[in-house]
């Protein structure tokens, strides 16, 4: 189901992208189209494909088949211009563990030509981000909102998240839906998810990935006339619901 | 950009830099105390294993420098920064740069004029140095790094490395044979090595560039595997060899005459050389020396269904003092009909052509070439033996003289150089900045109460037209033994005062001339 009005421009298109590891295909023929200016989330189980698209769109690992744009750009040749402007937020981020958080922001800010010192200031006083601490010695919760503080700063247009709730407690949580609520306007979110209470509270949009295979795609209120049929008429329920009767109608078809 | 990664990567590398800089620094002291002659135990005992912390430590800060960063996988930091790939690569090798070869250069520069040499003469060598090691360990290091994510994957990916090259020599020598590696063990064998370095250094490169502008850590890895394999069988055929090295030395041609001299009788400094005995090789292997055990074990497995003949020649228009330094000898027996029948390749040897080994000798001399042939081509008629010869000329290029006990000298052309005598042995060590000589022989002179001279030479060929890569400096030097005074009680070696009177003169030798030289003969001997 493709629920992408016409007309519409797209932070992220993917076009027949397929991805094999050896073991059978993690994803297959994605059609993904992510609206400028959306918060976009990709929800879908563990093992569902959503890390693997990500880490296509943004070239860390090569398709088998097909390709993807971000900002206008082919992701095969994302150059540093077009990496100014996305900002990325990865619960398996690899941070260089003996930098201390000041460090880190230091070494950041003259890579990113926009960066905006009063926002990192804001962003790091909000967050609570202890300067001296060594990032290997940050908690999960306080390494989330420290990947996140990184990503922010320089006013990116596009933020993709892959996960960026999961393993945090109902603090962080807040902080970090707070920071997204905050963004700049005319920025896009894709997120990666399986925490779909949560992304319901900020989502836009939604795609569901089911075992590699796009199940829907669409805003929330096309979601909820997309699901009518499955959940009965007169309802409307919430999004946890809606994916399970759409991968279940799936099982069965 | 640069220098924001610079920054970042000193942040986390100090302590490693420190530890590099620090090694490098206690073996140039270790060097300095350990002196030409009477230094430091300590420092003499600590030089080995300095130079291999000196080793590991550059290898280890040249991995971490490349891992800080790592290529292979997809959840690094940077490669979801606008980083641009080719400033990554800049940076890896300027931090390298700045924090092993800058140091490095620097404490070079004081150890070389501590020792007393210009800056000027030191500088050419200092960086030889410097860009050898470069070239031929950082920059494979760094690509081996490259193709990996951290030390247990680089340990694995090297452990494969040494496999596949030990393989890949192994089979080498059993499809090259005797063909393998013909310039090895000659002078010319700076040019295998250079050779083999410079294959390293180009895959090394093109492992980086691959990883660099595109991830691909598979093919980066197969290639370095591959290049593993074949390394064993980059090759420098003799004949090229040679004709370059005879062009790098480009020198005059030279006056040099080889003929078959059937009316010479045998010369007696050029008899074929006293095989080891049985009992002998196997006292030697009690005192713990292989060689003559191997000697006699290549006679004994040669000997069968072979008869030891000698050629007797002449060698002529050798210029004054000169040594003659046999590099190669082809071996050819023809039949009646020019046809050949046998063919051998001698490598490099010392005794050849020489009337005595290892010093100058005259002008114009006879010597016999003892060859080892299959019996059966030795039949009733005499076949024709063709002797191709390939031949290095080294004149005399520097002499000193110093006293025999704490004798200390320093000339541009000889280095530094220092006497000094115990009892049964007066030793000359010598120290030069950049490329030692490889011939030199020393003689002890004056009242040192020895009926016949006492001398010493060493003269083990290298052609390389560079010094030790390693080390700016270079070290050279042999030991004469003394003889014991007629009155002194066992052990007390010459007498001290009659020591104080000699001198020793220290002859170096070099300017290499190549030729070739052919000699065909039916007249030979035959020896018991």
């Amino acid at each position: 189901m493709n629920a992408v009005a016409a007309g519409a421009t797209f932070a992220v298109e993917t076009h027949g992208l397929c991805m094999d590891y050896g073991n059978g295909e993690a994803l297959h023929e994605l059609e993904l189209r992510v609206p400028t200016g959306s918060v976009f989330a990709l929800l879908g189980a563990s093992g569902a494909g959503k890390t693997t698209t990500l880490k296509l769109l943004l070239n860390l690992i090569a398709p088998s088949r097909g390709g993807s744009r971000i900002l206008g750009r082919a992701s095969s040749a994302l150059c540093p211009e077009v990496l100014a402007r996305v900002g990325y937020v990865s619960e398996n981020q690899v941070l260089p563990a003996r930098l201390t958080v000041e460090q880190f922001f230091d070494y950041l800010r003259p890579l990113y030509p926009r960066w905006d010192p009063a926002a990192e200031r804001e962003l790091r006083t909000r967050l609570a981000l202890p300067a001296r601490r060594r990032l290997g010695a940050l908690s999960h919760g306080m390494r989330m909102k420290m990947v996140l503080a990184c990503a922010l700063p320089f006013h990116p247009e596009l933020l993709v998240l892959d996960e960026p709730l999961s393993g945090l407690d109902a603090l962080a949580r807040d902080e970090i839906i707070d920071g997204l609520r905050t963004r700049p306007p005319g920025t896009t979110v894709l997120l990666s998810s399986h925490e779909l209470d949560e992304v319901e509270r900020f989502a836009t949009h939604v795609a569901f990935l089911h075992e590699g295979r796009l199940l829907f795609q669409g805003s929330m209120s096309e979601l909820h006339e997309f699901a009518r049929p499955l959940m009965g008429a007169g309802s409307s329920p919430a999004l946890r619901a809606i994916f399970i009767a759409v991968v279940r109608a799936r099982r069965a078809a | 950009m640069i220098v924001s990664l610079l920054r970042k990567d000193w942040q986390l590398l100090a302590p490693m830099v420190a530890l590099v800089t620090g090694i490098q620094i206690a073996l140039e002291i270790a060097i300095h105390a350990g002196g030409l002659l009477e230094g430091s135990a300590v420092a003499l005992e600590l030089q080995r294993p300095l130079t291999i912390a000196w080793f590991l430590s550059i290898a280890a800060l040249t991995i971490a420098t490349v891992q800080v960063d790592p290529l292979p996988g997809a959840d690094q930091d940077w490669l979801v920064r606008p980083i641009r790939r080719r400033d990554l690569l800049t940076e890896k090798i300027l931090f390298i740069l700045l924090t092993v070869f800058v140091p490095m250069l620097l404490i070079n520069t004081v150890h070389v004029l501590a020792e007393g040499f210009p800056l000027g003469a030191a500088l050419g060598p200092l960086l030889l140095k410097d860009a050898y090691l470069l070239a031929f360990f950082v920059l494979p290091v760094a690509a081996l790094a490259a193709t990996t994510r951290s030390m247990t994957e680089l340990a694995l990916q090297g452990a494969v490395l040494v496999v596949l090259y030990v393989a890949g020599t192994a089979l080498a020598a059993l499809l090259l044979a005797e063909h393998r590696c013909p310039t090895c063990e000659t002078g010319l064998s700076w040019m295998e090595h250079l050779v083999q370095h410079a294959v390293t250094c180009v895959g090394a490169v093109v492992i980086l560039v691959l990883q660099y502008r595109r991830r691909a850590t598979g093919r980066a890895r197969a290639l370095a595997w591959a290049g593993a394999g074949l390394l064993a069988f980059v090759q420098l055929p003799w004949d090229a060899g040679f004709a370059l090295q005879r062009t790098l030395d480009a020198t005059a041609p030279s006056a040099l005459k080889l003929t078959s001299a059937p009316g010479i009788p045998e010369p007696a400094s050029a008899a074929p050389e006293r095989t080891v005995t049985g009992r002998q090789a196997s006292r030697a292997l009690w005192r713990g020396q292989v060689d003559p055990a191997l000697e006699y074990l290549a006679h004994r497995s040669g000997g069968v269904g072979t008869e030891l003949i000698e050629v007797p020649l002449q060698v002529e228009g050798l210029a004054p003092a000169a040594v003659l330094l046999t590099d190669r000898i082809e071996v050819r027996v023809l039949d009646a009909q020019g046809g050949v029948r046998y063919r051998a390749l001698l490598p490099y040897s010392p005794a050849a052509l020489k009337a005595r080994a290892g010093t100058a000798q005259e002008p114009n001399y006879p010597v016999a070439q003892a060859l080892q042939l299959p019996r059966a081509l030795l039949g009733a008629q005499a076949p024709v033996v063709m002797l191709h010869y390939w031949l290095t000329m080294l004149e005399p290029v520097a002499e000193v003289r110093l006293p025999a006990r704490h004798g200390e000298v320093r000339l541009p052309g000889v280095g530094s150089c220092a006497t000094d005598a115990d009892a049964g042995t007066l030793s000359v060590r010598c120290e030069q900045v950049g490329r030692a000589p490889f011939c030199y022989q020393a003689v002890l002179e004056g009242d040192a109460g020895s009926a016949v001279p006492i001398e010493g030479s060493k003269c083990w060929p290298d052609y390389r037209p560079y010094g030790a890569m390693l080390n700016a400096l270079s070290f050279y030097g042999l030991d004469l033994p003394l003889p014991r005074d007629a009155h002194a009680p066992v052990g007390a070696g010459l007498d001290p005062a009659r020591l104080a009177r000699a001198s020793v003169r220290l002859r170096l030798y070099g300017n290499a001339r190549h030729t070739e030289r052919s000699v065909r003969t039916s007249d030979y001997r035959i020896l018991e």
